[in-house]
């Protein structure tokens, strides 16, 4: 039987830098059905140019700038994969990430959804030194139940629903706080599955002034959840080796 | 000491959103909200701050209630803020005298704090500036 078909989902603005090897992460996969899907979603640098390059191995569509989350989900309605998997486009998946988030599904069809962890990396373009304004841990390990580990069953997707547009740096948290209620099957893995770029242009960084964006999305979580019925639980998913 | 308490600032966010306080701790991924006279407590502890005397005193002469029967739960939520540093003791914090007249109406009801995990990682995920000691801007 043909193995499962994975799309990935990279959008990309202004990013033209980091693409390739964003890109070039995706293609070197192991597993031996993926179909890449990149959104430019209204870039002004170089990305046009760098799609150009790869255009015979990638899909490629270009909209006016709608922010991630438009990208996002305008890559979803072009993608035929019964998986899906997003990867933000200055970050870089580990070789051999999508066999193993593939193995975690093998060993138990119950699943719906597999995340895992990330390594943060400071650009190498930049002094090591980049990282001491950055608070906590600026590089190493640790779990990222972010949209650049999720690999997940289509119609979990669908159940989980659409990245929110009118977030920004919130879009994540919003998706996720959904994919806990919506009583989908998931893991975290304990494996590095990501490598994500610090550098200059971080959007969290970039809109470090816009931090009160998670306030207001953890308001809309508490206010749901206070809303729902008693016994709807909020699944908080289980970690795995 | 003279037991003055003021919002951990440089540490958290903090944001009054349609009428509710909403909380996150930078470092640990925690946010939380408050029941009872827990926000009042906190306006008046990120108003520049306050004495656990001064909040007790404006709690009960606000309630018409004996300060021993509010005295109780006030020290113990002050003390759950400093656990979850969400508050620091700072004797220079301005302590300005205030009556509780914005405050809740009707009976006195305990301050609650109420800290969620669900969301730890992904707060803590995101690479994000530390900030001078005045504080992310947060927005009333």
């Amino acid at each position: 039987m043909a193995s499962p078909l994975i799309s990935v989902i990279i959008p990309a603005y202004n990013c033209a830098k980091y693409l390739p090897e964003a890109i070039d992460s995706v293609l070197a996969q192991d597993y031996p059905r993926v179909e890449l899907i990149v959104i430019d979603d209204g870039s002004s640098d170089d990305t046009p140019r760098v799609l150009a390059a790869y255009h015979d191995r990638l899909t490629s569509q270009r909209q006016a700038n709608g922010g991630i989350a438009s990208a996002r989900n305008a890559g979803y309605r072009l993608a035929s994969g019964d998986f899906i998997a997003f990867l933000d486009a200055d970050d870089v998946f580990t070789p051999g990430r999508l066999r193993t988030q593939m193995a975690a599904f093998d060993a138990d069809p119950a699943l719906d959804c597999v995340q895992g962890f990330m390594e943060q990396f400071i650009s190498p373009e930049l002094p090591p030194q980049f990282g001491a304004g950055i608070r906590g841990k600026a590089v190493g390990v640790r779990a990222a139940p972010l949209a650049s580990t999720t690999l997940i069953r289509r119609d979990a997707y669908r159940r989980v629903g659409p990245w929110n547009e009118a977030l920004n740096i919130g879009v994540d948290m919003d998706w996720h706080s959904r994919l806990q209620e919506s009583g989908i099957h998931y893991r975290l893995l304990q494996q590095v599955l990501l490598r994500r770029r610090i550098h200059g242009s971080n959007t969290n960084l970039r809109f470090a002034h816009e931090q009160s964006e998670r306030l207001h999305v953890l308001k809309d979580i508490l206010d749901r959840r206070r809303k729902a019925p008693a016994d709807t639980a909020v699944n908080q998913g289980e970690t795995t080796a | 000491v003279n037991d003055t308490y003021r919002v951990n600032a440089s540490d958290i966010m903090h944001e009054t959103i349609d009428g509710e306080v909403v909380i996150v701790n930078l470092d640990s991924g925690a946010y939380y909200a408050f029941d009872g006279s827990g926000e009042y407590i906190w306006n008046r502890l990120s108003d520049g701050g306050a004495s656990a005397a001064q909040l007790v005193t404006e709690l009960a002469s606000h309630y018409a209630s004996a300060a021993a029967d509010i005295e109780p739960a006030v020290r113990h939520f002050l003390q759950q803020l400093l656990d979850e540093q969400l508050i620091v003791a700072d004797d220079n914090a301005a302590a300005a005298s205030t009556t509780a007249a914005g405050g809740p109406s009707g009976v006195f009801v305990a301050p609650q704090l109420n800290k969620y995990t669900d969301m730890e990682a992904l707060l803590l995920a995101d690479p994000i500036h530390e900030v001078e000691a005045d504080g992310w801007p947060n927005l009333k």
